[in-house]
């Protein structure tokens, strides 16, 4: 288990790299190069184009100019937004964190939702809860994303007002735990609904398979209740198909987050760097993108390797 | 009947029709995978709804009501079934169903084109890096590897962002990103076959690397393409609407289908018909290209299709 | 020789009666729905066991006897299975289909069943002993620490060495014969009046399938319960069984006391199937039933043996009631009408 571990982070290292100079190559393809997306309007000034020139290198050979660029990025040193005023880390750092959150959110729901829903769609075969089931998830599955938000932004927030449409605080009530709970419920469910989708027909089709297992014909035999035939016996061997369902879609809820941020004005990675796009804050958007890959691979990294801790049968192998 | 003077004919090839217990010959894989197609309601459902999503998007010059482009002062947000205005009208006042018709020639191939590029560039990358085992593999698959660690929708978005909002930096980005996913089905396909026997026989008998590739691999390969292809082509829809919605689309005032939801953002608490009209557009090919997409992966596959 | 556990069961209710058969079942019909159309697993057919009586049922597969004894509990979800008719007496009491409650007290507690692969009859999941505390929980049983000595006796008794690491062993890790052997423990501990063996030797090689059957015998012997034993086979039916019922296509077609039936069998079919069972010669070749048995989704009209009956004759064409030869010997033949074989 720690040798695949040691592998996978070896593996996750030339990655990296690769990611690192396509981000770098981000900013040499804007048209007018480097200088016009690190100036914007000055860059007709000499004095601000030579003292960007040197800063950056940019009359040295490009390969020079990656690797002050690398050195300075692993140090912390992303720039500063053209936007803000500040340095990019700074303004990633936290937003970070809030993105983190949502994804965390959007997983229990998915997870939960998700895995219910499949049980009892399994248990009641051909009914009509079955039927509609899958059909509204897959019509979730089919929607996009932000549309779905706003939907629910709509309903939830504006027609029936019991949850806030926008932001992680209110301005009113603070930012205590629970505030931020009630401004996450929605924006983490309309992120789940896809992942939700996927996992409700997974475990679906697991406990199908499971519920006609002789195994639970004898229980039945023995006098056990539907209850526990369905929960202790079928779904315990259908849990490790549905972790290893979860785990892959940890990667999708993040990159989902992104979008989902902008409907609902969620202070995160995904609404800063919509935000540097209007504003064409070139240098953010790289770092942003640079620092959400990195966290990207992490998370794959740490969602595989709980996965297949939690896997019972590649314990075994 | 007098054969006198007709021309011979040939002897008819005993047929094994008698064997079979339904009386009539076997079908061929190709009309058995038709007609499991033809079987699946939904999948016709699906096919039907998309004919007729591609007809109004070919047609919508004649049969819209109004002009996309031209906005009505009188009927600005005016609601659905209000007199003229079918599904409504945005706050610029102009027709909702037309800009939807409209916005059809942009779903399409915004969708379609990126998948057909994405299917060639990926297919030659996967099989180069399927099949030849040394340096050259090593780095294409590296190299994709690189385009996988990074959130499909944040690299389609920074691509975009760099080359500038518009139709063709959309279908870039998107074919940019695709590529890697089919690129990896070609290239594990390629994998698995590339020790296959009738390939070392090819080998034994002269063929050159690239002869083998082109006339023993390719083949296997573009059933898997062309089912990934279908299958998430409801997705595709779904992502080019994306970049609309965050602006990276065709500029306004293009009726792109995601550039409507986010104009209808502003008003959506008065007039939540400017935004969801569009959705439901868009949901509507995303699941017929689903259903269409699953039906055909069941008929292509013969162990599926007899699970039916 | 391992003593019989005599240790009263947990769950014993009081006033009980002790006259009149165990188990009655009668007008028993179910059918599946199947793409094929539906089919006909078992078709009126009336059982009824005595108070501590072996009863063999004997059918090829396809002939509607497990599902005709896993009705004796009302087991088949019903989707897909459909109850068309029937009704159950146990132990004096009427067992409505309807009753939930009663139903699952009496399956495990009243009836016990045994699985034809004990194996898979086991959750993969769970360690044996942890299943087998769960249905004694179940049936009333306290703690562990309170029954933990009578299942280590009782799986002695079923000739279980070392049984403490059976328990904590997963189903996968035990050989079949131990498996099936534990299976029956698990079925006697919780002191069933009735218990069902479906097939219980079939899945294992010949030593384990002595070992089984001999373990049956002595439980038959020892625990005065009633056995219903389900086999294909008919000597391991007839080591064990005082009565057989032979089924075929659904229905049965005789019944009468095992010796009785090996000596004299009377339907067509049960003399086909001893003549194959003892591997009798004909014209130099060994003897095979020709034909394979109907299919249950597309039955043909009249007795569903006659595409395969040398004797059919003419009347064959109508389904023939169950004649009652001798008493307690039944015949679905016409050759065996006592008013004579002929229209």
């Amino acid at each position: 288990m720690l040798t695949y571990l040691a592998q996978r982070v070896a593996a996750a290292v030339p990655t990296m790299f690769g990611v690192s100079v396509v981000t770098f190559a981000l900013l040499h393809i804007v048209p007018g190069g480097p200088v016009v997306a690190m100036l914007g309007l000055a860059a007709s000034n000499p004095a601000a184009v030579a003292a960007i020139t040197r800063d950056l290198g940019l009359d040295k050979p490009i390969w020079e100019q990656y690797l002050i660029w690398l050195k300075r990025a692993l140090s912390g040193d992303f720039g500063m937004s053209t936007e803000f005023h500040v340095p990019v880390l700074s303004l990633v750092g936290p937003k970070l964190a809030h993105t983190l959150l949502l994804t965390a959110g959007s997983l229990v729901y998915a997870v939960v939702l998700g895995t219910i829903i499949g049980i009892v769609a399994a248990v009641h075969y051909r009914s009509v809860f079955d039927r509609a089931a899958m059909f509204v998830t897959l019509v979730g599955a089919s929607a996009p994303v932000f549309w779905i938000g706003l939907l629910l932004s709509y309903l939830f927030a504006i027609r029936l007002g019991w949850l806030p449409a926008m932001g992680m605080t209110s301005i009113i009530g603070g930012s205590s735990p629970l505030i931020v709970l009630e401004h996450l419920i929605l924006p983490a469910f309309a992120n789940s609904i896809i992942s939700m989708a996927v996992i409700a027909r997974i475990v679906r089709s697991s406990m199908l398979e499971a519920l006609v297992q002789p195994y639970v014909l004898a229980a039945r035999a023995r006098g056990l209740s539907r209850t526990r035939q369905v929960l202790v016996h079928a779904f315990r061997n259908v849990l490790p198909d549905a972790i290893n369902i979860t785990g892959l879609q940890v990667g999708f809820l993040f990159g989902g987050a992104l979008i989902v941020e902008v409907v609902f004005a969620w202070p995160g990675v995904g609404y800063l760097i919509y935000s540097s796009i209007q504003a064409r804050d070139y240098v953010t958007l790289q770092a942003s993108v640079l620092i959400v890959s990195a966290v990207f691979v992490i998370v794959n990294l740490l969602a595989d390797m709980a996965r297949i801790a939690l896997d019972p049968r590649e314990q075994a192998a | 009947m007098s054969t006198v003077g007709a021309p011979t004919r040939r002897p008819k090839l005993p047929d094994a029709r008698h064997l079979h217990p339904s009386g009539s010959a076997p079908k061929s894989s190709f009309q058995q995978g038709l007609a499991s197609l033809v079987a699946d309601r939904s999948a016709m459902i699906g096919l039907i709804v998309l004919l007729i999503a591609v007809g109004a998007a070919i047609f919508a010059p004649w049969i819209a009501p109004y002009d996309p482009n031209a906005g009505e002062g009188a009927a600005i947000l005016a609601p659905p079934l209000s007199p003229g205005h079918l599904l409504g009208a945005d706050q610029q006042g102009r027709d909702i169903l037309s800009r939807i018709l409209f916005g059809a020639r942009l779903a399409f191939p915004e969708a379609m084109i990126p998948v057909a590029a994405a299917a060639i560039a990926g297919t030659i990358l996967g099989l180069l890096g399927g099949f030849f085992k040394g340096i050259v593999g090593e780095i294409i698959m590296r190299s994709l590897d690189v385009l996988f660690a990074i959130p499909m929708v944040l690299l389609a978005i920074a691509i975009a962002t760099t080359l500038g909002s518009g139709l063709p930096t959309v279908i870039l980005s998107m074919a940019v990103v695709i590529t890697p996913y089919i690129a990896r089905v070609v290239a594990t396909t390629t994998a698995q076959i590339r020790s296959a026997p009738f390939v070392d026989a090819a080998r034994c008998a002269g063929f050159s690397e690239w002869r083998i590739l082109r006339r023993e691999i390719l083949p296997h390969v573009i059933p898997s393409v062309v089912v990934y292809g279908t299958t998430n082509m409801g997705a595709m829809v779904v992502f080019a609407a994306g970049f609309g919605f965050l602006g990276l689309g065709a500029p306004p005032p293009a009726a792109d289908w995601g550039a409507m939801i986010s104009d209808g953002m502003k008003s959506l608490g008065s007039a939540p018909w400017v935004s969801t009209m569009p959705g439901i557009a868009i949901v509507a090919v995303s699941l017929a290209f689903n259903y269409l997409g699953d039906g055909l992966r069941v008929a292509l596959d013969p162990r599926l299709r007899n699970r039916r | 020789m391992n003593a019989r556990p005599d240790v009263p069961a947990p769950d014993e209710p009081a006033g009980v009666t002790t006259t009149g058969p165990l188990l009655e079942m009668s007008g028993l019909t179910v059918r599946f729905s199947s793409p094929a159309g539906e089919v006909h697993a078992v078709e009126d057919v009336s059982i009824s066991i005595a108070r501590n009586e072996a009863v063999g049922i004997v059918g090829e597969s396809g002939s509607g006897k497990t599902v005709t004894c896993m009705s004796m509990m009302w087991l088949l979800p019903s989707p897909p299975a459909r109850y068309v008719s029937g009704r159950i007496n146990f132990d004096g009491e009427a067992l409505p289909r309807t009753d939930e409650r009663r139903i699952r007290r009496v399956r495990g507690a009243g009836i016990g069943m045994v699985f034809q692969n004990a194996r898979l009859s086991f959750d993969p999941a769970y360690r044996l002993g942890s299943q087998i505390a769960e249905a004694l929980r179940v049936h009333g049983a306290g703690r562990w620490g309170d029954v933990e000595g009578r299942v280590l006796e009782t799986l002695r008794y079923c000739n279980i060495a070392d049984p403490e690491s059976v328990l904590r062993q997963f189903p996968h890790e035990v050989s079949g014969g131990v498996a099936q052997r534990v299976s029956i423990a698990l079925a006697l501990l919780i002191r069933p009046k009735l218990l069902i063996a479906d097939e219980p030797t079939t899945a294992l090689d010949l030593l384990s399938q002595l070992e089984v059957l001999s373990l049956l015998e002595r439980v038959r012997r020892e625990m005065s319960s009633s056995l219903v034993l389900v086999s294909h086979d008919l000597n391991v039916v007839r080591r064990i069984a005082d009565r057989v019922i032979i089924m075929y296509a659904g229905r049965v077609v005789e019944e009468g006391p095992v010796e009785d039936i090996f000596a004299h069998p009377q339907h067509p079919y049960t003399q086909g199937l001893l003549a194959s069972a003892a591997q009798r010669t004909e014209r130099g070749r060994l003897y095979e039933l020709p034909g394979q048995p109907p299919d249950l989704a597309a039955l043909p009209p009249g007795c569903s043996f006659r595409p395969r009956c040398a004797r059919a004759f003419a009347r064959c064409n109508h389904m023939p009631p169950l004649y009652a030869t001798a008493p307690g010997r039944h015949c679905r033949c016409f050759l065996l009408d006592p008013r004579g074989a002929d229209d």
